[in-house]
């Protein structure tokens, strides 16, 4: 077989943003189109009766929205291109203010919670293919069904009920202790408070940062208990497992470097895969519990009908998921030399 | 084995056929839909098949058998070549066009697990195909013939497995049940690719025997496509023995089997293991290395690069002298002895003209040179010249060619053993018979003889 | 269809179930049940439900659960109960349009793309992929919010907006799978009959699909429901005054902060109790059908517990005849199992015998019942000798050579002797078995492709093992180690450090042999080794064997079918048949003088270059389920007499030294 040299990984992640275009223009375009093509204009949807109709007409020319519809599309488009998410119809704010507003909050969110979920996800998921058709692999399958059974909002409430309301531990709702805030670096409430020793603000933001973390990552962490231990199941049963034994390497190192290491490795795909479940969860979880971030920005729009500002924070989400699935494909890339080659 | 006459039209004639399949690269290779590379399963064919005759085609892995045993049944569109069955051209023909030639030309395949419709059960599945070609005047005559082959492929009593699916069989009821499918239509031509090899060996005899009788009842022609040697020779009438898409060596059975012209047909047969151990042979001489990439197939004749008696116009390129220095560096001693020139075979910048090492010096123009007069490595013999260039050391290599199907005895042979003895010997290079492991027979002029 | 097929039908079903591990069965059971149940509440809901819908009057506001109102009552005086009742009906109506919808276009879509590719299937590609990547929730939250202007709120839209979720994962799955199939030898046999493209389709590829269908269906239900609940709670469902369970819980975020509890639990209580229902449903359902996938690589990706088949990489293992001989829980890892001796035991082996096995049996515990895979074997290999063990597939020599090793799945128990090296491994404890495995005792497999860890560099494959078993090499020594054994199988040490995959099959199997003899071990035992390899390589690879043995006095164990290659290379040979090994000798004296009609059949239907005539044995191996009380041959043997029904031979030594286990020939000494 002829040798390919060592794939470069250059040349992978070339050929990946390259495909992620199409994606995202195809994204883009069913944004678009889905909150465009239905009757009647967003104004009226959106503001009813609430104004005046020549207030009305002030709004959509401002916005835009007189214009044809294939030029209202290149605009948007256009305006994507240098980060103009475009207005909301209700509060007149630029969406990017909002975003950049909030998006600190949502991002701290979602990586603490996808810690918990590979924390538990990959623990339980390990132990149970490892003690497979025992007691804890039964207990680790059901966990598993169970946590990703729960509703997000349901187990974020029920939790609330228990550790708020009768135990008092942890607060219901919010990012943390009024008047706590630490100074703003990263403008993650964790990070910046460990950069500036902040420790009342460390422990505020904990707090806050727990329930809504707990909640989001048990029930991702759900959906990777089932998937971690059906791939540790086919690696632990894999013809490279078998002769690593037949060579006398201890079990402890079978598992861990051979066929939990592969097993991870389409684990990192799937985390990219479940990315976009957490950032639907997020808005769920950040509406439960009145989680300052995008989510419940959009969570508030879609109470009040407000399209343009629809439109744009879902936009904004796709080009997230395109960015963030772009790095997860790029990361398997580095983990597996196979990948490179294909 | 009734003899055949070469003389009657035959039954399948390719010419020239070369079956490529693109490796699909990258993710530009899946945007575009363009490959970065083609496996060269098939490159440049010609075979015939005479009625009522065995065509074994012989080879190992990646020798393009399968590819080609496809290709006849037009079950894949050569790039190139021309396809005739039964006088007609089917090269490019469309689908709706050969549907109906194809109840003529039939499959067996090689694993009888993956053969049957898991979906369907084995009376439908033989019967299907006389009511694609409307052999059966209705629904009940078509399960009746379907029956009726079934018992002559030894599936007894039909009524018992009609109803059956194919996971209630064994492996050999299910490759039964494939050849009655396969003939049911009375077809002319049967490719059969490997049909016993994935069977246990005392049931490969009853399907050969099998086959061996249904060609005398029904007068078929067969293409055998197999890796086993053993098999093909008791089998066939005529061998084609194949390397990497080409045909290396063809002929009749008894003539290929007792008097193999091309050194890859003699390291085939020399690496059979024989049933008697009274019969070791330690000294052959096996050729090196395996199979190559099919997808860049080395230059000259493709078996040079591991060929016992390879010599100078077999087309030696750059990467034959990469891979002699790595093998020679293979032994500790040698390879911490000179170990300071491996530095410049990594960075060696190699095609098939030649090699280039940079940062390398006179040490290492001086090795080759010494290589090239002591070394009994046959691509020493297709160096032209070592010179040292700037800051490194380029050695370029003799063009080599194709060796063509040459008739030698009563075989078609491809390999420059056999050619160039006729042609002026090279001006470097020893004469072959010196490399040649049967000296005696290489040094026979070609032409009519033995 | 005939009265035969429908029982065949059957059959093949109550096999299918019966042959499935209990957790798997207990599993599909339960979610069943749970799915069953919520079903008829759903159907009979205004029978159940003890007050209507959207009822309101004369309830009181906020009423704890008690007799009266199972559940409580909500802030707008609804009882919770019955809203939750009318939840589970409102429930299945969405999910089963919605998935419905889904599955009638998104199957067709997958089996059209996957089938005939080309330009269309990229764009679909393209267009699904992206759908599928974005976040669900959101695309549905998008597909709603469009949808509420056209059609206005309800359950048409909820269902439509759901369902375009869905659509792009029927269509992945089934364009996979049809993908697969396509490429299955019965697709191209179809097309080679002259089948039109839309029978193919049709009757090859649909039917075979469509079996992966199910499973999705019911994870895609599942779904639904946790989708249509997101959707009820941010506003986006069906509107009041339906009873949608989602919603219920978003009106009930209030009444949590002043500690009523009731309005929220219980909605999403029956939410999770349904989705846990479905979700069992379809994981049992895929691990029942799936192992009849798996055997013909088409399977839907989830392990399933319980092959039919002792399995490795889909090629049967061991298996024969129309009932695999084997049935094994291969999916469990195989692991280490200790070898627990026999009562009565024979002498110490004599200095020069590198392996004795006495009385070797091995039982595998099935779902079906115990198999006696190994029978009361015994051999025994000198240093620098070689030991041909033969049969033909199902006979248990692979599985004979896992458990002189000790690796066999565990349900295996293995009892008898096996002395390796003069030590017997039932002195030895768990940490000195393991590393008698690459020291003493080394294996190497058919497949070499797959035997190497694709992450780990082969030079690290060494580092690993020899630091496994002496741990105070240095990572310098051990790769010098390392080259040591590599320069011998002539792999270029330019090329230590590459990856598995940038190596051939014939390089890789020289790799592997490096590797199990790195330590020195005094056994190698060679599991077809070269069947998987071509002639050529396979010549090459036995070289290397034969040179090593010789040169390093090791003693080979090699495990084949192939006889030729036991006649080319070994001293002696063993011959098993259904689990017994029936003949044993001198490789020359047993070729030339056959005694067990097993072995004179079995070398008779030998093909060689040589071969005149063609012979094959009549009927196929007993079924080791309920193998036969006499000689296990005796059905197929031309020379049967009627001791052979009733008992079993033994092996016997005869005058030449041979040892044949026949009544015809009863040996020296009976």
């Amino acid at each position: 077989m002829a040798t390919r040299g060592g794939g470069s990984l250059r040349a992978y992640v070339f050929a990946r943003l390259l495909l992620a275009l199409p994606m995202l223009f195809i994204l883009l375009t069913v944004t678009f189109l889905l909150l465009r093509v239905a009757p009647g204009d967003p104004v009226t949807a959106t503001l009813g009766g609430r104004v005046s109709d020549a207030r009305a007409d002030q709004i959509r020319r401002d916005l835009g929205l007189d214009r044809p519809l294939w030029r209202q599309y290149t605009s948007y488009l256009a305006d994507v291109s240098h980060g103009d998410f475009g207005r909301a119809i209700t509060t007149n704010r630029p969406l990017r203010t909002t975003i950049a507003d909030r998006f600190p909050a949502t991002l701290e969110l979602t990586l603490a919670a996808m810690v918990v979920a590979i924390g538990v996800g990959v623990l339980v998921g390990a132990l149970a293919a490892r003690f497979r058709d025992t007691p804890i692999d039964v207990g680790g399958r059901l966990l598993g069904i169970l946590l990703y059974a729960a509703p997000i909002f349901w187990l974020g409430i029920m939790l609330q009920l228990l550790f708020s309301i009768q135990l008092g531990w942890l607060p219901t709702g919010g990012r943390i202790a009024p008047f706590h805030e630490p100074r703003s670096i990263t403008r993650l409430y964790l990070v910046d408070s460990l950069f500036t020793a902040n420790w009342a603000a460390f422990g505020s933001a904990l707090r806050y940062l727990t329930l809504p973390a707990v909640t989001l990552g048990l029930v991702i962490g759900g959906i990777f208990i089932r998937l971690v231990r059906v791939n540790m199941l086919q690696t632990l049963k894999s013809d490279y497992v078998e002769a690593a034994r037949a060579r006398g390497i201890g079990e402890r190192r079978v598992l861990f470097n051979h066929a939990f290491r592969n097993a991870l490795v389409p684990v990192v795909t799937i985390i990219g895969l479940q990315f976009a479940l957490l950032l639907s969860g997020a808005v769920l979880t950040e509406a439960t519990f009145t989680w300052p971030g995008i989510g419940l920005s959009l969570y508030q729009f879609l109470q009040n009908r407000d399209y343009t500002a629809v439109q744009g924070l879902v936009t904004f989400y796709a080009l997230f998921v395109v960015g963030v699935s772009l790095l997860i494909d790029i990361a398997s890339a580095w983990v597996d030399p196979r990948i490179r080659f294909q | 084995m009734t003899p055949v006459t070469e003389q009657s039209t035959p039954v399948l004639r390719l010419r020239g056929v070369c079956t490529h399949f693109p490796v699909r690269g990258g993710f530009l290779g899946s945007l575009f839909g363009r490959p970065s590379a083609w496996v060269r399963a098939v490159d440049g064919v010609d075979v015939e098949v005479f009625p009522d005759e065995i065509l074994g085609l012989v080879g190992e892995s990646g020798s393009g058998k399968t590819t080609l045993g496809r290709t006849m049944l037009r079950l894949v569109e050569p790039v190139a070549g021309t396809v005739e069955f039964e006088g007609r051209d089917i090269t490019h023909m469309s689908e709706p066009d050969l549907r109906p030639l194809r109840r003529r030309m039939q499959p067996v395949f090689q694993d009888p697990h993956a053969a049957l419709n898991p979906a369907m059960t084995v009376g439908d599945a033989v019967a299907h195909p006389l009511r694609i070609h409307g052999l059966a005047s209705d629904r009940a005559d078509a399960r009746a013939q379907a029956a009726e082959m079934l018992e002559r492929v030894g599936i007894a009593p039909a009524s018992a497995f009609l109803d059956r699916y194919p996971d209630d069989l064994s492996g050999g009821q299910k490759q039964r049940v494939v050849i009655a499918r396969a003939l049911v239509t009375r077809p002319r031509l049967v490719v059969a690719d490997e049909p016993v090899a994935m069977l246990d060996m005392s049931v490969r005899a009853k399907i050969l025997e099998l086959l061996l009788e249904l060609k005398r009842d029904f007068g078929l022609t067969y293409v055998f496509i197999t890796h086993d040697l053993a098999t093909a020779k008791f089998v066939c009438d005529r061998i084609a023995i194949l390397y990497l898409g080409k045909v290396v060596e063809t002929g009749p059975a008894a003539a290929v089997y007792s008097a193999p012209q091309h050194p890859y047909t003699r390291a085939l047969l020399e690496a059979v293991p024989s049933p008697d151990p009274s019969h070791r042979n330690p000294n052959r001489r096996l050729p090196s290395g395996d199979v190559p990439d099919a997808a860049d197939p080395p230059r000259g004749c493709r078996f040079h690069p591991r060929c016992p008696s390879a010599f100078g116009p077999c087309g030696w390129e750059g990467h034959d002298l990469i891979g002699a220095l790595e093998e020679r560096w293979t032994d500790p001693e040698t390879f911490a002895a000179e170990a300071s020139l491996v530095g410049s075979l990594s960075g060696a910048r190699h095609n098939r003209e030649g090699v280039f090492f940079p940062n390398a010096g006179e040490d290492l123009a001086g090795l080759l040179r010494r290589l090239q007069v002591t070394e009994a490595h046959p691509v020493f013999s297709g160096v032209s010249s070592i010179a040292s260039r700037g800051s490194g050391v380029d050695v370029r290599m003799r063009p080599g060619s194709e060796p063509p199907l040459q008739p030698i005895g009563r075989q078609l042979v491809a390999c420059h053993l056999h050619g160039v003895i006729a042609a002026a010997l090279p001006a470097t290079g020893e004469p072959p018979s010196v490399r040649g492991r049967n000296a005696g027979e290489d040094r026979r002029p070609p032409g009519p003889a033995t | 269809m005939t009265g035969m097929g429908m029982s065949a039908r059957r059959q093949r079903l109550s096999r299918l179930w019966r042959s499935t591990h209990p957790t798997a069965r207990r599993l599909l059971v339960a979610g069943a049940v749970i799915t069953g149940l919520f079903l008829v509440m759903a159907v009979l809901a205004p029978l159940v439900a003890p007050y209507g819908e959207a009822e309101y009057r004369d309830l009181p506001q906020l009423a704890r659960p008690s007799s009266h109102y199972w559940f409580g009552t909500t802030n707008l005086r609804y009882d919770v109960f019955s809203r939750v009742v009318f939840g589970t009906r409102l429930a299945f109506q969405v999910v089963i349009l919605s998935t419905g919808f889904a599955m009638v276009i998104g199957v067709p879509l997958g089996l059209f793309a996957g089938y005939s590719g080309r330009r269309l299937d990229r764009v679909l590609v393209l267009l699904m992929d992206a759908m599928y990547a974005f976040p669900s929730l959101l695309l549905a939250i998008v597909a709603a919010f469009a949808l509420s202007r056209f059609v206005g709120q309800g359950v048409p839209a909820a269902a439509l907006s759901i369902s375009v979720i869905y659509i792009p994962q029927y269509f992945r799955v089934v364009r996979n799978h049809t993908l697969a199939v396509r490429e299955e030898a019965f697709v191209e046999a179809a097309r080679a009959m002259g089948a039109s493209r839309r029978t193919i389709v049709g009757r090859y590829v649909f039917f075979n699909v469509v079996q992966s269908v199910p499973v999705i269906f019911t994870v895609n239900a599942a779904d639904a429901i946790l989708t249509l609940a997101a959707l009820g709670f941010l506003g986006y469902g069906v509107p009041i005054p339906a009873a949608e369970w989602g919603y219920d819980i978003s009106r009930a975020i209030g009444d949590v902060a002043n500690g009523f509890w009731w309005t929220s639990l219980f909605p999403g209580l029956f939410i999770l109790a349904l989705v846990t229902g479905l979700t069992l449903l379809g994981e049992g359902i895929n691990d029942v059908v799936n192992p009849l996938l798996r055997r013909r690589g088409l399977g839907v990706g989830a392990v399933a517990p319980g092959a039919l088949v002792v399995e490795r990489a889909g090629t049967a293992l061991e298996s024969a005849g129309s009932e695999p001989i084997l049935v094994v829980t291969e999916e469990a890892p195989v692991e280490p199992v200790a070898v627990t001796p026999s009562a009565g035991t024979s002498p110490g082996p004599a200095p020069d015998t590198a392996l004795l096995v006495a009385e070797l049996r091995v039982t595998y515990a099935t779902p079906r019942g115990p198999v006696v895979a190994v029978e009361g074997a015994s051999i025994e290999i000198k240093r620098g000798e070689s030991l041909g063990l033969v049969g033909e597939s199902g006979c248990g020599k692979s599985t004979l050579g896992r458990g002189i090793l000790g690796i066999l799945p565990p349900g295996a128990t293995v009892t008898g002797r096996v002395v390796i090296g003069g030590v017997d491994l039932a002195t030895l404890d768990a940490g000195e078995r393991r590393r008698a495995r690459g020291e003493r005792a080394a294996m190497i497999f058919q497949e070499p492709m797959t035997r190497l860890d694709p992450l780990q560099r082969v030079e690290d494959h060494f580092v690993e093992t020899i630091r496994a078993h002496h741990p105070e090499t240095s990572r310098s020594e051990a790769r010098a180690m390392a080259a040591t054994a590599l320069a011998a199988m002539r792999i270029p040490l330019t090329r230590a450090r590459n990856y598995p995959h940038e190596f051939s099959g014939g390089m890789r199997q020289r790799i592997m042999i490096a590797l199990g003899l790195v330590l020195g071990p005094a056994v190698l035992v060679a599991d077809e080794p070269t069947t998987s390899l071509d002639v050529i390589v396979e010549a090459q690879i036995l070289e290397i064997l034969d040179d090593l043995r010789r040169r390093s006095d090791m003693a080979l164990l090699l495990i084949t079918h192939n006889l030729g290659i036991v006649a080319e290379t070994c001293d002696r040979l063993a011959v098993m048949y259904a689990g017994q090994i029936v003949e044993l000798g001198d490789v020359h004296t047993v070729f030339a003088r056959p005694r067990h009609p097993y072995t004179q059949g079995l070398l008779a239907s030998v093909i060689s270059l040589d071969t005149e005539q063609l012979s094959s044995i009549p009927g196929s191996p007993p079924d080791l389920l309920d193998p036969p009380v006499g000689c296990r041959f005796a059905d197929r043997c031309p020379f049967v007499m009627d001791v052979c029904w009733h008992e079993p031979p033994v092996l016997a030594g005869q005058d030449d030294g041979t040892q044949v286990a026949c009544h015809l020939h009863p040996g020296a000494g009976s």
